[in-house]
């Protein structure tokens, strides 16, 4: 359910150029705000320009930024938590006081923080997102290697010599993997969500760019006349959130059946 | 200072401003300050910061109270119906709307009680503060209160379903209890206790759901002060707003723990 969900959303985002009736930017400035039609299927914005093909669009921005960052957050958070895990003692020390540094910030306050700091415009929302997502995973992996720290397997592969730097790729983040899928799906989630909030504050995508979040704030001054401004590309960014949603929860009973009654 | 001033002059002012120092010289600097309460002046009004803070804050902390509030009874509420229901095998269309629920932006939720409340059936001011009424308040509220409340009914159900498992429950109903007394009086009790420390977590939540709500519906609280600082680029501000916003997820978490410590002595050893 919630696979298809996404896996419609990317198909629609990936064929975008080629599904869309109308080009993103072009302004029928002759039919401004129409209501939903047959010519427009969810209508035109004030300029006159089509809202589902700006949504198609968007969902590209959105979830490439959303890609973008989640593998940032990922691989940052993997490298530092298994090491945490793994190591222990000061290494585990240092990097866990960071995550928790890090922590204290409310995550989408922190990256409107960052955003300022760099600039709008998408790199840095991209950037500001994998940096806001990383400890989460750090300490999630990091609590999956230091359950899997004195497993029989990893002694024998100590025991073999493997070195550590091996040890650790080919032999932890195997069994790690689980729990990062899990992580990314919520991530993805996450981050799909905190693209909204930053684009809608102006802080993420700048115009004419289409993106969901910034399409709610554009659409808002038209909620009286036009509310279809604002209903599609909410229901855009919450059918992307929930597809994720279940696809995480989903996956977590598949990975996971311990979890099964405790959702 | 205009476009066109004076070399020396951009050289005096950098002095006054201590820009000439290395990094962690102005680090130290602003630390101390900061430790002594001065969060600096705002580069757009010179205004203190720490007195923009201040007149800010009643709008916030009016509108995260509410919300805090409404969310608690709400989450609360769904969430013991929800695991009674489950129990019982009739709360098979809970899930699925939780889950809906947790993937509504807040924003989008605002503009839909918007359109529902303020547009179409006229009952409350759409955006601003007017004189400060409740109903200024009403929209922003339920807004924050409705998106914070999803969480806690997921806690609050996860919670339930794992205490009304346990054996003492399966005594206390053998007792001949009613089943209100058992869910109530026995079940939720215990299940406070873990919906209890999500309350922290949840305070953080509404604090970044406050920034876009205050957004949103135009009150002028810390969150909207801190978004126009950012569209000024007005650093100090949004230093201090940060700084707040920081501050208070700790203090609450701190708070939390040891309020936590004091209502479940099994904690304190660990």
């Amino acid at each position: 359910m919630g696979l298809l969900l996404i896996a419609g959303m990317a198909l629609g985002a990936v064929l975008a150029p080629a599904l869309v009736p109308h080009p993103p930017d072009r302004m029928h400035l002759d039919r401004p705000l129409a209501p939903p039609g047959p010519e427009h299927l969810f209508g035109t914005d004030y300029f006159g320009r089509d809202v589902l093909s700006r949504i198609l669009h968007g969902g590209r921005i959105t979830l490439g930024v959303a890609v973008g960052a989640q593998a940032l957050a990922l691989s940052l958070g993997v490298t530092l938590g298994l090491l945490a895990g793994y190591h222990g003692r000061w290494v585990d020390l240092i990097i866990m006081r960071v995550v928790e540094l890090w922590l204290c910030f409310p995550d989408l306050l922190m990256a409107v923080g960052l955003a300022v700091a760099l600039g709008p415009g998408v790199p840095s929302v991209f950037l500001a997102l994998g940096l806001v997502g990383w400890p989460g995973v750090a300490r999630l992996v990091r609590g999956e290697a230091l359950s899997l720290r004195e497993r029989e397997f990893l002694e024998a592969a100590r025991a073999a010599g493997v070195p550590t730097s091996r040890l650790l790729r080919g032999h932890l983040l195997p069994n790690c993997l689980p729990a990062m899928a899990v992580a990314f799906t919520g991530g993805m989630a996450a981050c799909v969500m905190a693209e909204a909030s930053l684009s809608f504050l102006g802080l993420g995508v700048q115009p004419p760019m289409p993106s969901w979040g910034a399409m709610l704030n554009q659409g808002r001054p038209y909620l009286h006349h036009a509310p279809h401004l604002v209903v599609f590309p909410g229901l855009a960014i919450a059918a992307c959130v929930l597809g994720f949603n279940l696809l995480g929860d989903g996956l977590r009973d598949i990975l996971d059946p311990r979890s099964h009654e405790f959702r | 200072m205009g476009e066109r001033a004076s070399p020396e002059l951009i050289d005096s002012i950098r002095r006054e401003l201590g820009l000439d120092d290395p990094i962690h010289v102005r680090y130290l600097r602003w630390l101390g300050r900061t430790l002594r309460g001065d969060l600096g002046r705002s580069w757009a009004t010179r205004r203190p910061v720490l007195e923009s803070l201040v007149s800010r804050f009643p709008v916030t902390l009016r509108l995260t109270v509410l919300a805090f509030t409404l969310s608690t009874v709400l989450g609360v509420a769904v969430g013991v119906t929800a695991a009674v229901r489950e129990v019982s095998g009739s709360g098979y269309l809970v899930r699925p709307l939780l889950l809906v629920g947790q993937s509504l932006p807040v924003v989008y939720l605002g503009l839909l009680l918007m359109y529902v409340f303020g547009v179409w059936l006229r009952l409350t001011p759409i955006s601003g503060i007017g004189d400060g009424g409740l109903r200024y308040f009403a929209l922003p509220a339920a807004t924050l209160g409705l998106y914070g409340s999803v969480y806690k009914a997921r806690m609050t159900r996860a919670a339930m379903l794992e205490v009304l498992r346990q054996d003492y429950i399966r005594t206390a109903r053998a007792k001949g209890l009613a089943e209100r007394v058992v869910v109530y009086r026995h079940a939720l009790k215990n299940a406070m206790v873990t919906v209890v420390t999500v309350l922290g977590t949840g305070l953080s939540a509404l604090l970044v759901g406050s920034v876009l709500t205050e957004t949103l519906f135009g009150l002028p609280g810390i969150g909207k002060l801190q978004v126009e600082a950012v569209w000024a680029r007005d650093y100090p501000v949004v230093m201090g707003c940060l700084l707040f916003e920081a501050a208070t997820v700790s203090g609450v978490n701190l708070a939390m723990d040891v309020a936590y410590a004091w209502a479940n002595p099994r904690i304190r050893l660990a």
